[in-house]
């Protein structure tokens, strides 16, 4: 489920939709928790899917880096890509705020460092001034490591903000993102992307 | 995330967009374009949520008050709880579509563009019953988990002859749809180049509301 402040808004005919923050929402609030109606389908699950859902997949799931992909019910699925995101996690199934999110700001993720198909690779507008340019299905390893780095001290906030959405968070999500993000055991990213395929 | 609204990517009628409608009714879904009658407006597709009573009953509180909003409990007992804009689709004393089989919601007359879509709650087994603000010439006023048994016959009529121009006209969710026991017939007939039955909406009636979900719930639910 995703933070209650937010609100679906129409970007333009490229982008599509996004979701912005209706308050602030300060660093290290639980943005965006997997519950239980959220879809979960493995590979075999999705391969067995018409062609027609190919599209859909892209469009609507992530792959969670575990073998599965995420379809979310609300509107976590309407997130867009910045090179220089607010919001990041999914794959510990819940995402946290990087940064103090103004209102009326977008919520994002950095596509980078989540497990694309390469269906799913897009020209990169998000106007940041880091921009890559592009996001593709290959993971930036400098991306992920800066991520990780904001998602390691944004946790370091949790106790300390108020969270809308910390009844649904399971603690042992919790503790698995700040055993797994915890500087002297930083994934290689090499094996994170052997898992996605 | 490419645009949702442009129709790709859901599994509501492509001619269609959500729209805000008021504080007391919501969103509903809407018409881009006209859309001949016989035209599936939605079908039951693999991404819907199924959910069982014990499912339903067990979830957390701020997500029990979701599906009890916006899903509805199919003839085999279960809850579904649509992903896409199928959800905000409004209850109409004179719907636009009605529902046919397990998975399809067929447009019982032309619509045109603007026009909201719209369905039959009487169909869905309420949990409760719902007051409405259709202003169709025919408002029953109150919808009711009973109503498909007593007003089966002529939203059988209406179905009936909607499904037989089914062939017809063009069915972009087709593709889509995730068949049930009671589509396999239809589908059959369909592709055969028409069909004259289809089963009665008396058999989407459910008498009794499932006991996890009422124990959940809570009072005031009856």
């Amino acid at each position: 489920m995703i933070h209650p402040d937010t609100r679906l808004i129409s970007i333009d005919g490229v982008v599509g939709s996004g979701v912005i923050a209706t308050r602030r929402i300060p660093r290290g609030t639980i943005t965006w928790v997997m519950d239980h109606l959220d879809q979960q389908f493995t590979g075999n699950e999705m391969n067995a899917l018409p062609p027609c859902y190919d599209d859909l997949i892209d469009r609507w799931t992530f792959h969670d880096g575990r073998g599965r992909r995420v379809l979310c019910w609300d509107l976590g699925r309407y997130l867009n890509h910045s090179c220089e995101p607010n919001c990041a996690g999914s794959e510990f199934w819940f995402e946290v705020a990087l940064r103090d999110i103004e209102p009326g700001e977008q919520l994002t993720n950095d596509y980078a460092t989540l497990y694309m198909r390469p269906s799913e690779g897009f020209a990169c507008r998000c106007g940041a001034p880091s921009c890559r340019g592009e996001a593709s299905h290959e993971l930036v390893p400098q991306a992920v490591a800066a991520v990780h780095d904001l998602l390691r001290h944004a946790l370091g906030d949790i106790t300390r903000v108020s969270q809308p959405l910390g009844a649904l968070l399971h603690t042992q999500w919790l503790e698995q993102a700040r055993e797994s993000l915890s500087p002297d055991r930083e994934q290689p990213v090499e094996n994170a992307t052997a898992a996605a395929e | 995330m490419a645009d949702q609204d442009r129709g790709k990517g859901r599994v509501i009628h492509p001619a269609s967009e959500l729209r805000f409608i008021s504080q007391e009714v919501g969103y509903g879904v809407f018409a881009t374009a006209a859309i001949p009658r016989g035209t599936f407006l939605w079908v039951l597709d693999h991404f819907d949520r199924i959910l069982t009573p014990a499912e339903v009953g067990a979830l957390p509180p701020m997500l029990r008050t979701v599906v009890d909003r916006y899903s509805y409990q199919a003839a085999d007992g279960n809850f579904v709880f649509c992903w896409d804009f199928g959800r905000y689709m409004n209850h109409s004393c004179e719907p636009t579509s009605r529902g046919v089989g397990d998975a399809f919601e067929v447009a019982v007359r032309d619509i045109a563009p603007g026009e909201q879509l719209t369905c039959e709650y009487g169909t869905l087994n309420l949990l409760a019953p719902m007051t409405c603000y259709c202003g169709a010439p025919g408002c029953r006023g109150t919808i009711r988990r009973d109503d498909s048994a007593r007003l089966f016959e002529r939203w059988d009529e209406e179905a009936t002859s909607a499904f037989a121009l089914s062939h017809t006209v063009p069915q972009p969710l087709l593709p889509y749809a995730k068949l049930g026991a009671r589509d396999l017939p239809l589908t059959a007939a369909m592709q055969a180049g028409g069909a004259n039955w289809v089963p009665s909406a008396r058999d989407f009636h459910i008498a009794d509301v499932p006991r996890e979900v009422l124990l959940a719930a809570g009072p005031g639910v009856r």
